[in-house]
């Protein structure tokens, strides 16, 4: 099973929309998905830290980084982060060690998941997107405990993200069972789809011939034929786990089910054979930047692409003599690379394969500016992670980077074109597509076999859920964000609340205090342990109140900025119920300014109400929502934030998400 | 063997139950059982090591070293969670082979990082020194490149 890196990461906020494609329609839309689309094109910008500074030197560090890894520091951060409407109305508690921030979230599949996600995405998300003020409290510890604490929740995060990955494989292999029993079901290997029967490259050609020239003549076809054998001898056994490794502190043994192991051996027969009849790429697979861009190669790239081409297919002319099916995946995502990169050498352009699916989750559009302004925002952030990498010289990692930046910047400019959803991918994208060899060895099994297969491998999956559930539930006061931070921090000092004591300062139990109110847990930790220090992080729009103060009047800025229709910041959005006005940056005035929002919410409501049978009833509840969150501000309490989901990349400040002075400090 | 090991372990328990230490503990002094570590550590070096060519160190940014950093840290817990337990080494190379992917690195047998995150795992894990030189030594002998960054991973 190839590395999935999209387990666990996936945002539960977003819903994911059914695959239709409309050309023409304009459908309601998440717009977190588009901004989060956005945010994502820029994986490898956003690992360097670097938006719109000038493409540093090779000797620049990226700024204000909290700390190098080979230097433990003597703290870490826990972060609250502000209300906001819908799940978020009570606020979200985090941690924070380096770059690296842990959080509890509820995801649809019902298991509260572990999130791990670098700084900027958190910030993003929360900060920008969802408009919230993030609260940092320092706490000082030793290095060896700050170590301890992070590696109690590493711990966490890996014993339940195997677990995820054993879910996942009992899926995949009830998809395949199905499929065997369905012909109308297609099935293929990932990575697969790239190859061409019916082409041929020289580069295959040439690493077959270095590959006999060095193994034998015979060695692929004997390669090919133990894999072959492999495929025949290959048995179901139903795949289980022990009651009792369903726990989150004990490592769960990997369950590795017939489909798991049958799809490397036929990724490792079409690289065989691929390599045998030196096929090569597949050109609908491959995806060229669209043609306002220039994408001919400068000189030094040339070099750089030819330098990489070289590499790998000494690499894999190297690997093969040891490949092992695990490694399959691997190989061939080298081997296809090393045709793409031919063929970008050959035409001197750019050239990608295409490394969004077609079942992938899409994104529709609400206004057609929208996606304007992502194209235009999209187009400079290509080109300088593109002279970045240049200047950092290619390696196999840096132009699968590119590759997943282009097929972002590819695929909102076929939208544009095509008015056509987005197709999104929440993580790094990689080339999936699926496809089989020519030849290789049929399933016999009967069909009263397979439905038995299929029938048990469901209620293991299903057992596996359940369980899941039951070791990683959700509970609103008992087992939330902020309880699992505090119980994680027990386990790192094996719950002996002495140790975490001595550690910390004092011993918080969410089960005996209001701390399991993300608010109190930040004020609990702010009174209790020892050695804290606080900033704040504004939230995207009171940041940039504040610097709009520095130059007006802050009673003109006051006016304008609350006020939604006259606000320079906000732009409603789908995300959002109906409201006039902004009060989170006024205490004073928010009971007056909290009965038009009231009204608002009132106005939706019954605006709503003609709709029902069409929307089924969204918009009427919607205005319920609004009334609800509006009237706690008739008596001075705000949750309401706004969503800002069509920010630009050009309204971040260039060293997001690092811009944060230190000396930001709350009394 | 089991005997021995379930002494060793109860031993160990008791010793580490006074001190109220986890067994994963990088505070615990009381050395482990092998048995287990060969189960999974060893397997894995010795089929690791048939394939590994030379080591890469290879870092352009800073980006990068942190996250070769990070994958580091995981296979260090991921190295003394398996201490722990009784899983063959194909199934910790299934493991590393995720983790790699996840922090973007495909070649993980080829990078050094790996191996001294395992001696860094083995060391958290409350491995003694002659345990981890001996494991080097059994797993992959003609591998001194691997060794040495097992060990430097240790801290030797």
């Amino acid at each position: 099973m190839p590395p999935d890196s999209a387990l666990g990461d996936t945002n539960p906020r977003l819903h994911l929309s059914q695959p239709k494609l409309s050309p023409l329609a304009k459908s309601i839309l998440t717009i977190p998905k588009f901004a989060l689309f956005l945010a994502l094109t820029f994986l490898p910008i956003r690992e360097t830290g670097v938006l719109w500074a000038e493409p540093p030197s090779p000797t620049d560090e990226r700024k204000s980084v909290p700390n190098r890894e080979n230097q433990v520091p003597p703290y870490f951060e826990f972060l609250y982060i502000d209300s906001n409407t819908g799940q978020s109305s009570g606020g979200h508690s985090a941690l924070r060690f380096g770059d690296w921030v842990y959080h509890f979230q509820l995801y649809p599949d019902q298991i509260f998941h572990l999130v791990r996600e670098p700084w900027f995405d958190f910030r993003y998300t929360y900060n920008v997107l969802e408009n919230r003020t993030i609260q940092i409290i320092r706490i000082g510890v030793t290095p060896e405990d700050r170590t301890r604490i992070e590696n109690a929740f590493r711990r966490y995060y890996l014993i339940q993200e195997k677990h995820l990955t054993n879910l996942k494989q009992l899926h995949h292999d009830r998809e395949w069972l199905q499929s065997l029993l369905d012909p109308r079901k297609s099935y293929g290997v990932e990575g697969v789809g790239y190859i061409s029967h019916q082409t041929q490259s020289r580069i295959t050609l040439g690493i077959r011939d270095k590959i006999q020239e060095r193994y034998g003549d015979k060695f692929l076809l004997e390669m090919r034929n133990r894999v072959y054998s492999k495929i025949q001898d290959l048995t179901w056994t139903p795949q289980t786990l022990p009651a009792d490794r369903f726990s989150t502190q004990k490592y769960p043994k990997g369950l590795r089910p017939f489909s798991s192991q049958l799809d490397d051996l036929l990724r490792l027969l079409a690289i065989t054979e691929t390599l045998t009849y030196g096929h090569g790429l597949d050109q609908r697979t491959i995806r060229n930047l669209p043609p306002t861009l220039d994408s001919h190669l400068t000189f030094e790239e040339n070099k750089m692409i030819s330098d990489l081409r070289d590499r790998l297919t000494n690499e894999l002319i190297e690997d093969i003599g040891t490949i092992d099916p695990l490694d399959s995946y691997h190989f061939l995502v080298k081997l296809i690379t090393c045709l793409v990169l031919e063929e970008t050498l050959i035409t001197d352009h750019f050239q990608f394969l295409d490394t969004l699916s077609e079942h992938s989750e899409r994104i529709h559009w609400e206004d057609p500016m929208d996606l304007a302004n992502v194209s235009v925002d999209i187009e400079p952030l290509f080109q300088k992670l593109r002279v970045q990498n240049q200047m950092r010289g290619y390696d196999l990692a840096l132009f699968l980077g590119l590759q997943d930046s282009a097929n972002r910047l590819i695929e909102v400019y076929s939208a544009k074109n095509g008015l056509r959803p987005i197709r999104h991918l929440h993580t790094k994208s990689m080339p999936r597509k699926r496809g089989l060899p020519l030849d290789y060895p049929k399933i016999h099994w009967s069909r009263d076999q397979l439905q038995k297969y299929l029938t048990t491998t469901k209620q293991i999956h299903q057992n596996y859920q359940k369980k899941m559930e039951e070791i990683y539930p959700y509970q609103l006061v008992m087992q939330n964000c902020s309880t699992e931070i505090f119980r994680t921090i027990d386990s790192a000092f094996d719950g002996n609340p002495s140790h975490v004591e001595k550690a910390l300062g004092k011993h918080i139990d969410p089960s005996t205090s209001l701390s399991f109110i993300p608010s109190y847990a930040g004020f609990m930790i702010k009174e209790n342990y020892t050695k804290t220090k606080t900033t704040e992080v504004l939230s995207f729009r009171r940041a940039k109140i504040a610097k709009f103060k520095k130059d007006e009047s802050s009673l003109r800025v006051f006016f304008r900025e609350t006020f939604t229709p006259t606000s320079t910041l906000y732009r409603f959005n789908s995300e959002d119920h109906w409201f006039l006005f902004f009060t989170d940056d006024t205490i004073a005035l928010r009971p007056i300014l909290g009965i038009p929002n009231l009204g608002v919410g009132l106005l939706e409501t019954v605006v709503g109400i003609p709709s029902l049978p069409w929307d089924r009833g969204k918009r009427a509840k919607r205005g319920i929502q609004g009334m609800f969150f509006s009237l706690p501000e008739l008596v001075f309490f705000n949750i309401r934030k706004g969503s800002f989901m069509k920010v630009r990349w050009s309204e971040l400040d260039p060293d997001f998400p690092y811009e944060i002075s230190e000396q930001e400090i709350i009394p | 063997m089991k005997q021995k090991l379930s002494t060793l372990a109860i031993i160990t328990v008791l010793g580490l139950a006074v001190n109220n230490c986890a067994a994963f503990s990088s505070l615990s002094t009381s050395s482990q059982s092998l048995d287990s570590v060969s189960n999974s550590v060893s397997t894995l070096l010795a089929s690791v090591s048939k394939s590994v060519g030379s080591l890469s160190k290879s870092s352009k940014s800073s980006a990068e070293d942190e996250k070769a950093a990070h994958y580091s840290r995981d296979v260090e817990i991921l190295v003394s969670l398996y201490t722990q337990e009784d899983a063959m080494g194909q199934e910790m190379e299934e493991d590393l082979n995720r983790l790699a992917g996840k922090n973007g690195i495909l070649d993980w047998r080829q990078e050094r990082t790996t191996y001294t995150a395992i001696g860094s795992g083995l060391k958290l894990a409350g491995y003694s020194r002659s345990q981890v030189e001996e494991l080097v030594a059994k797993s992959c002998p003609k591998k001194p490149e691997l060794q040495d960054a097992i060990l430097e991973g240790y801290g030797i």
